[in-house]
């Protein structure tokens, strides 16, 4: 996706979303948006803009500013479909980086199961791994490591147990 | 473009599908008899004689391995001299990218270092096989062998040190000429750069 | 015992009751691809439910990279999908250099993109055959799969120096040249493959055992599969033509000239015929990109790059069309010389997510069958 193509979505979005939404726009594209207005931007993005396709979920660490991080990389599925055919795209195709952040010792996001499905067991796993809860996912258990673990090990200050 | 699959849902007459499949199986076991020798005794099947239907007797005889093959590490010496190849830069040990490979420097009299690896181990068990070793080391002393049975009962006997890590040039050169072709030049220079800087009869292998 | 006691009484079939019984398949079961693990809720013969266990094979590599340099992961990712480590070493170091803004020279390119497409052709080999080994053809056909396998394997051997483990790419290209006697070989594989995949057809495509097996059973429609994230040969066999080396036209695929197969119903039979249809691409993109690599100079294989590589701080995504789906690398860098986060989306287990929804209503005997179909890596699935 070139610059041109994402300043006509940011556009669009800051025209659509409430005021506040998204805090910030990163030099390299990626939208920061506030935790609770998340659902509604990634409603967004799914019925108006066609970003139909969640391929990425993950959680970053940021032990030295206290926050945690969770991205999310959005592509166009059909459009990219279209290709294929040897048809236009109509427009652009991704990735669109979507970031959230939480405070540590709150590490709470909603969940966007509701809206792709994709995201099932990668949410699960940045729980397992990070211990970021995602409010409203159907099933949020450990994926990898035995329910009574109690650590998450792809945290920053993680130290293995001796043993 | 793209291209839509044929499902094959047209009219066939049952077992059509299944005979047809069992030609295939028929006619490899027919050629089977046709094809057993396409490897030429004495000869060296690599490449383009493994393209064929034939086994290899695996302890008496050995399947060909290309020079490139990736085994485990070991250390050269020079043929002529003796001079062992390392000059313990460090490089490998820091490309290792599970730190097996321990180096402690060595020191003449006077408690300066030199360029000589006084020990050398490496934890052949935990060894992945990368051969990010071999690539970082500027001296072509560390090298990947084409041995393969590693198997041992002992787990101590998998610390290896130099008295077994060192081969002389030869043999590498005899194993994986096109390797050391590449690097020959560029080793046999620094060795005789290297061996100026220690003091005499040090890093010399005695045989 | 009297005569009386053992006379049959008659019972109301009304009065009986059933109940789901739960059947544990796998973690070591011979037909689930590895260490993974099924809770089945069965009526009958028939499943209700289905919970997929995960970890018995996690290593925690994602930590395990933040300890190393770039480079020193390399080997790691050979580990993840082991049997595709060309492609995701290609994931991998792509990732980097988009971090890091470093340059790959033509050549490096030509000789990736023959490495990713031989990767391809073993891949759907061994993956059409174990799924024929799941539905109980036994071994002969994923013995004709290995042997073309071997092949491409002996191939990577003598490039990289190992079969599996390959190691191969570097940040900015590749570890070195193509040996001499690699072409020749290349040229006879890439002109043999068509003559095996049509071999396999005639042995298989029209079986009537593989057509009543995998005809209509674990549909995904194209809806679900877009909304689940399944990619590669699943969303394609559910209809929805996305390649990535058609919509990122990364590395040379932009000047390659290939097609891409889509199945319509969405079914076993549409994965395994996408699958075999995709074999006749590769060849068609290997002899494609043979001709682009004779065009350049040898030995011109990597661009300059330090050799403790420090990233400027900041992030990337890089993804390529692996052969079991869509491989991403995200890469997070604080300028060190370490990785800050290292995370792969991993094709299998993004494509595992569906596979109750596509278990649901099929028989118990169909499980392996539609997981054989989805062609996981269960070292991938867990990393």
């Amino acid at each position: 996706m070139d610059s041109t193509e994402m300043a006509l979505l940011q556009e669009r979005m800051a025209r659509a979303l409430r005021p506040g939404a998204i805090e910030e726009v990163q030099p390299d594209g990626a939208i920061r948006v506030q935790p609770r207005a998340l659902l509604s931007v990634c409603r967004y993005l799914l019925e108006q803009e066609g970003f139909d396709y969640l391929s990425n979920v993950t959680g970053v660490d940021w032990l030295a500013q206290g926050e945690f991080e969770v991205v999310y990389h959005l592509y166009a599925m059909r459009r990219g479909a279209r290709i294929a055919r040897g048809q236009d795209p109509g427009g652009p195709l991704g990735p669109v980086v979507l970031k959230v952040r939480v405070p540590r010792d709150q590490p709470v996001v909603p969940s966007v199961t509701s809206l792709w499905p994709s995201a099932l067991w990668q949410e699960r796993e940045v729980y397992d791994l990070m211990g970021i809860r995602f409010e409203g996912h159907p099933d949020l258990r450990r994926i990898y490591l035995w329910d009574e673990y109690e650590d998450h090990p792809l945290r920053k200050d993680y130290a293995p147990k001796e043993g | 473009m793209t291209i839509v699959v044929p499902r094959h849902d047209e009219f066939r007459p049952f077992g059509s599908g299944l005979i047809k499949g069992l030609l295939v199986t028929m006619a490899h076991f027919v050629r089977s008899y046709g094809k057993r020798n396409l490897r030429v005794p004495g000869k060296e099947p690599f490449p383009g004689g493994r393209f064929g239907l034939f086994t290899v007797q695996y302890p008496e005889e050995h399947a060909p391995i290309p020079d490139r093959y990736r085994g485990l590490p070991i250390l050269l010496y020079d043929d002529a001299t003796g001079a062992e190849l390392c000059t313990a830069c460090m490089g490998c040990a820091r490309a290792c990218p599970i730190g097996i490979i321990h180096i402690e420097q060595g020191v003449d009299e006077a408690g300066k270092k030199i360029p000589y690896a006084q020990h050398f181990m490496i934890e052949y068990d935990s060894c992945l096989n990368c051969g990010l070793c071999a690539e970082a080391c500027p001296f072509g002393s560390i090298v990947m062998d084409h041995h393969l049975e590693t198997a041992r009962t002992d787990r101590e006997g998998f610390k290896v040190t130099k008295e077994r890590l060192l081969r002389p040039i030869s043999y590498y050169a005899q194993i994986a000429p096109t390797v050391w072709a590449e690097i020959r030049e560029e080793a046999m220079k620094r060795l005789e750069g290297t061996i100026k800087r220690r003091p005499a009869g040090v890093g010399i292998v005695q045989r | 015992m009297s005569r009386e006691t053992a006379v049959h009484v008659p019972v109301e079939v009304e009065e009986l009751e059933t109940e789901p019984i739960v059947l544990n398949i796998g973690p070591q079961h011979p037909s689930t691809h590895g260490v993974f693990r099924m809770k089945v809720q069965l009526q009958g013969e028939t499943i209700v439910a289905l919970e997929p266990i995960l970890g018995y094979l996690h290593r925690c590599q994602e930590k395990l990279a933040e300890g190393h340099t770039y480079l020193q992961s390399i080997p790691y990712t050979d580990r993840l999908d082991y049997i595709c480590s060309m492609t995701n070493n290609h994931a991998y170091v792509l990732a980097v250099e988009k971090l890091a803004g470093i340059e790959v020279p033509r050549r490096a390119e030509c000789i990736r993109v023959i490495m990713d497409e031989l990767t391809r052709l073993l891949n759907h080999a061994l993956a059409v055959g174990f799924l024929l080994n799941d539905m109980g053809a036994w071994l002969t056909p994923v013995q004709y799969g290995l042997r073309e396998r071997e092949k491409i394997l002996d191939l990577f051997e003598m490039a990289s120096g190992s079969r599996m483990m390959c190691n191969y790419m570097r940040f900015g290209g590749v570890a070195r040249d193509l040996p001499e006697e690699f072409m020749p070989l290349l040229r006879k594989v890439v002109a043999e493959f068509p003559a095996f995949v049509d071999e396999y057809e005639r042995f298989l495509t029209t079986n009537e055992i593989l057509l009543a097996r995998s005809k209509y059973v674990g549909i995904l429609p194209p809806d679900k599969a877009i909304a689940y994230g399944v990619t590669g040969p699943v969303l394609r066999g559910s209809g929805v033509p996305y390649d990535i080396r058609k919509v990122d036209r990364y590395s040379l695929y932009g000047e390659i000239d290939f097609d891409v197969p889509v199945g319509t119903v969405g079914d076993v039979y549409d994965r395994y015929l996408v699958r075999i249809y995709e074999m006749r691409q590769s060849v068609r993109i290997l002899e494609q990109a043979i001709r682009m690599l004779e065009d350049t100079p040898p030995g011109d294989i990597q661009s300059k790059v330090p050799k403790s590589l420090r990233p400027p701080a900041g992030e990337a995504y890089a993804r390529i069309e692996s052969p079991k789906g869509e491989l991403g690398f995200y890469l997070v860098s604080d300028g060190s010389e370490k990785p800050y986060r290292w995370r792969v989306r991993a094709p299998s287990f993004v494509n595992l997510t569906p596979l109750e929804e596509m278990c649901r209503g099929h028989k118990v005997a169909d499980i392996v069958l539609i997981l054989g179909s989805i062609d996981i890596t269960m070292a991938e699935v867990d990393r």
